[in-house]
C-alpha cells in the first residue's frame, strides 16, 4: 500500500496533463447535450445562468478538486476515500469518499457502451452501410412531424436496430457488430490503462484532443458553408439565431415564465456545467493526484474549464443544430433538439450527411470526433477504481486494470441488454451523485480542513494568483448553490414524486420506459456496487490498521 | 438574427476563445519552468 507520493506515477508534460484533463471534461455532452439544453432553456438567455453557474460554482469547484487531488497524490492516495480521510480525521470521512468511486464506476458502465456506438457508427458511415434518404424527399413547408416520419425515420430505426431496441420486451437485442465494436473499445481502453497514466492516458490525449479540435473546427466550417440547400427560408444562420436569440420568456407547464426566475432553467445550466466539466465525480482529483508537489493547479485548472466551455459554446453549438436548421428548418430543428442528444447526434446528423457530397467521409469524421470525445472521458472514468486498487490494496497496475476490467464487464451487461439500464445508471451518476459529492467535498475542504489552508495549498507552485473573490465564493456561495440544486432535486424526485405516487417510476416512465423486474434488477445491481465499494474501503482500512499494529508491536 | 442575438453569441465566443488562448499561451510559452519540481 502506498504510503507516500514518491513512488506514484506522474504526468510527463504539463501540456499532456492539460489535454488529458480537457479530454476528461470534453465528452459527448459538449457536442450533443449543450445545444439541446440551450435551445430548450431560453437560447442566448441560457448563457446567463450558464455563465453564473460556471463562475460561482464550477470554477471554484474545479480549483478545489485539483487542490485536493494534488494534496492526496503527494501523500500516496489518488481517490477520494483516502483524500477525505486525510483532510478530515473522522472515521466516516473515508466512507463519504465512496462517491468518488461509485459515480465514475456507474458512468463507465453506460458511457463506455454509448462511446462504442460512435465508433460503430463511424465505421458504418465510412463503409456506406447507413440508410440513405434522397434529398428530393425534403421540401419547404414540411412539418416537423412529417420530417420525423419520413426523412429521419430510417435513421431512427437504424439506431434502434444498432442498440437492439426493436422489440417490446424488457431486454435489448444488439447484433454481433454492436457487441464486437464494444469489445474493441473495451480492449483498447484496458490496453491504454495498462500502459499507465503517462504512457496510456496522456499519450491518448496528446493525439485525440488536437484531432478532436481540428475535426470540430473543420465541421463548423463545413456547416457554415452549407448555404440554403433546401429553401431560401432554411439556413444555418436561422439555426444560429434560434440558438442564440435570447428568449426571455419560456413555456413551463402551459405558462410563460421569465427565464431567469425559472428553477428548471437554472437546474439545466447547473447540470450542464457539472456533467460536462466532470465535476463531483472524483475523476479530476484522481488525475490531479499524479501531479508533483509544486506543480501548478490554478492555471491548469482554469485551462480545463476554458477548453471545455470553448468546446461546447463555440464548437458544439455550431455543428448539429445549425446543420439541422439548414436542411429541415427551425421548427424541425427545435423538435430534433427536444428529442434529446441521441436523436440529434445519431439520427439527425447521419441524415444530413447523406445529403452532402462526400457525406460518408463527413459522417465518418463526425462520429470519429464523438469517439475521441467519448474515449478520453472513458479512460478518466476507469482511473479512480484502478488508482484505488493500486493505492489502497497495493495491487500492481496490471492486476488493478484486470480487476477493474472484470468489474466493468459485469456492469456493462445491464447497459447492453436491459431496456432502461442506461437510464438507471444515468439517473444516479449523472443527476443526483455529482452535486451531492461536490457538496460533501466543498464542506470537507472549506469548512472542516479549513479554507485558509486550502487557499495556501492551492497557491503552492501556482502560475496564476486566484482572486480572493473565489475564496468567499467557494466558502459560502458554492455550498449554498449546491444545496439549492440538491433541494430542488429532492423536491422534484422525492417529495413531489411521493405526492403523485411516482416515486419509483418518475424519471423512467417520463422517458417512455416501463418499470418492471428488469429495472429493479439494475437498481439492485447499483446498490450492490455501492455496498461492495463501501466494503472495499472498510477492508482496505482494516488491513492497514492491522499492518500498522503489527509494525508497532513486533513479535 | 437581432442585435441581442449577435451580442450574446459574439460575447460568449470572444470570452471563451480569449480565455482558452490566454491559458494555453501561459502554459506553452510563459512560466514554463516555474513550479516544476525536478525529478
Amino acid at each position: 500500500m502506498a504510503s507516500n507520493g514518491e513512488t506514484r506515477e506522474h504526468w510527463g508534460t504539463r501540456i499532456g496533463l492539460v489535454l488529458a484533463m480537457a479530454g476528461n471534461a470534453i465528452g459527448l455532452g459538449n457536442f450533443l447535450r449543450f445545444p439541446g439544453q440551450a435551445a430548450a432553456n431560453g437560447g442566448g438567455a441560457f448563457l446567463i445562468p450558464y455563465f453564473i453557474c460556471l463562475l460561482l460554482m464550477a470554477i471554484p469547484l474545479m480549483w478545489l478538486e485539483w487542490t485536493q487531488g494534488r494534496y492526496g497524490g503527494v501523500r500516496g492516495h489518488g481517490t477520494t476515500p483516502a483524500m477525505f480521510q486525510l483532510m478530515w480525521r473522522h472515521p466516516i470521512a473515508k466512507y463519504l469518499g465512496v462517491l468518488g468511486l461509485f459515480i465514475p464506476t456507474l458512468i463507465l458502465f453506460y458511457y463506455s457502451y454509448i462511446g462504442s456506438w460512435t465508433l460503430g457508427f463511424s465505421i458504418k458511415t465510412l463503409l456506406g452501410q447507413m440508410p440513405h434518404v434522397s434529398q428530393a424527399q425534403l421540401h419547404e413547408g414540411m412539418t416537423a412531424e412529417e420530417i420525423s416520419q419520413t426523412v429521419l425515420q430510417p435513421y431512427s430505426d437504424f439506431l434502434g436496430k444498432y442498440s437492439g431496441d426493436t422489440g417490446s420486451g424488457y431486454l435489448l437485442q444488439p447484433d454481433a457488430f454492436t457487441l464486437g465494436v464494444f469489445v474493441v473499445v473495451y480492449l483498447l481502453t484496458l490496453w491504454l490503462m495498462a500502459r499507465g497514466v503517462s504512457g496510456g492516458i496522456e499519450a491518448l490525449a496528446k493525439i485525440a484532443m488536437p484531432l478532436l479540435f481540428l475535426l470540430a473546427i473543420g465541421l463548423v466550417v463545413r456547416v457554415f458553408t452549407l448555404g440554403h440547400p433546401v429553401s431560401p427560408e432554411y439556413g444555418v444562420m436561422e439555426g444560429i439565431a434560434f440558438l442564440w436569440e435570447p428568449k426571455w420568456f419560456v413555456e413551463r407547464d402551459g405558462k410563460e415564465v421569465f427565464v431567469l426566475l425559472d428553477s428548471k432553467t437554472w437546474l439545466a445550466a447547473a447540470g450542464q456545467v457539472f456533467f460536462s466539466l466532470s465535476l463531483g465525480m472524483g475523476a479530476i482529483q484522481c488525475y490531479a493526484s499524479y501531479l508533483r508537489r509544486k506543480d501548478d493547479v490554478t492555471l491548469t485548472g482554469l485551462s480545463t474549464t476554458a477548453s471545455n466551455s470553448f468546446a461546447e459554446v463555440v464548437l458544439g453549438a455550431s455543428i448539429a443544430l445549425p446543420a439541422a436548421s439548414a436542411f429541415f428548418g427551425v421548427a424541425a430543428a427545435q423538435m430534433i433538439a427536444s428529442k434529446g442528444s441521441f436523436y440529434l447526434g445519431f439520427v439527425s446528423m447521419p441524415a444530413i450527411f447523406s445529403f452532402l457530397p462526400a457525406g460518408n467521409i463527413l459522417g465518418f469524421l463526425w462520429f470519429l470526433l464523438l469517439f475521441f470525445a467519448a474515449m478520453t472521458s472513458v479512460v478518466a472514468m476507469c482511473q479512480p477504481v484502478i488508482a484505488f486498487l493500486e493505492d489502497e490494496f497495493g495491487l500492481s497496475r496490471r492486476r488493478a486494470v484486470a480487476a477493474m476490467g472484470v468489474f466493468w464487464l459485469i456492469g456493462v451487461q445491464f447497459a447492453i441488454w436491459v431496456k432502461g439500464g442506461i437510464d438507471v445508471y444515468d439517473f444516479w451518476s449523472g443527476t443526483f451523485g455529482p452535486p451531492l459529492m461536490a457538496l460533501v467535498e466543498v464542506i470537507i475542504l472549506m469548512w472542516i480542513f479549513g479554507g485558509e489552508k486550502v487557499w495556501q495549498e492551492m497557491h503552492e507552485g501556482a502560475l496564476l494568483r486566484v482572486p480572493r473573490f473565489f475564496y468567499y465564493c467557494a466558502k459560502y456561495v458554492t455550498p449554498l448553490f449546491l444545496l439549492a440544486i440538491l433541494g430542488t432535486w429532492f423536491y422534484e424526485n422525492v417529495i413531489h414524486a411521493l405526492l403523485t405516487g411516482e416515486l419509483f417510476t418518475r424519471p423512467l416512465e417520463a422517458a417512455g420506459l416501463e418499470v418492471g423486474w428488469h429495472i429493479w434488477a439494475v437498481r439492485g445491481f447499483v446498490i450492490l456496487v455501492f455496498v461492495l465499494q463501501v466494503f472495499a474501503i472498510w477492508y482496505a482500512w482494516n488491513v492497514r490498521k492491522s499492518m500498522q499494529r503489527a509494525e508497532v508491536l513486533p513479535e | 438574427m437581432s442585435w441581442q442575438g449577435w451580442v450574446f453569441m459574439l460575447s460568449a465566443w470572444t470570452l471563451f476563445t480569449a480565455l482558452l488562448l490566454y491559458c494555453f499561451y501561459r502554459i506553452l510559452f510563459a512560466n514554463s519552468g516555474q513550479g516544476r519540481e525536478e525529478d
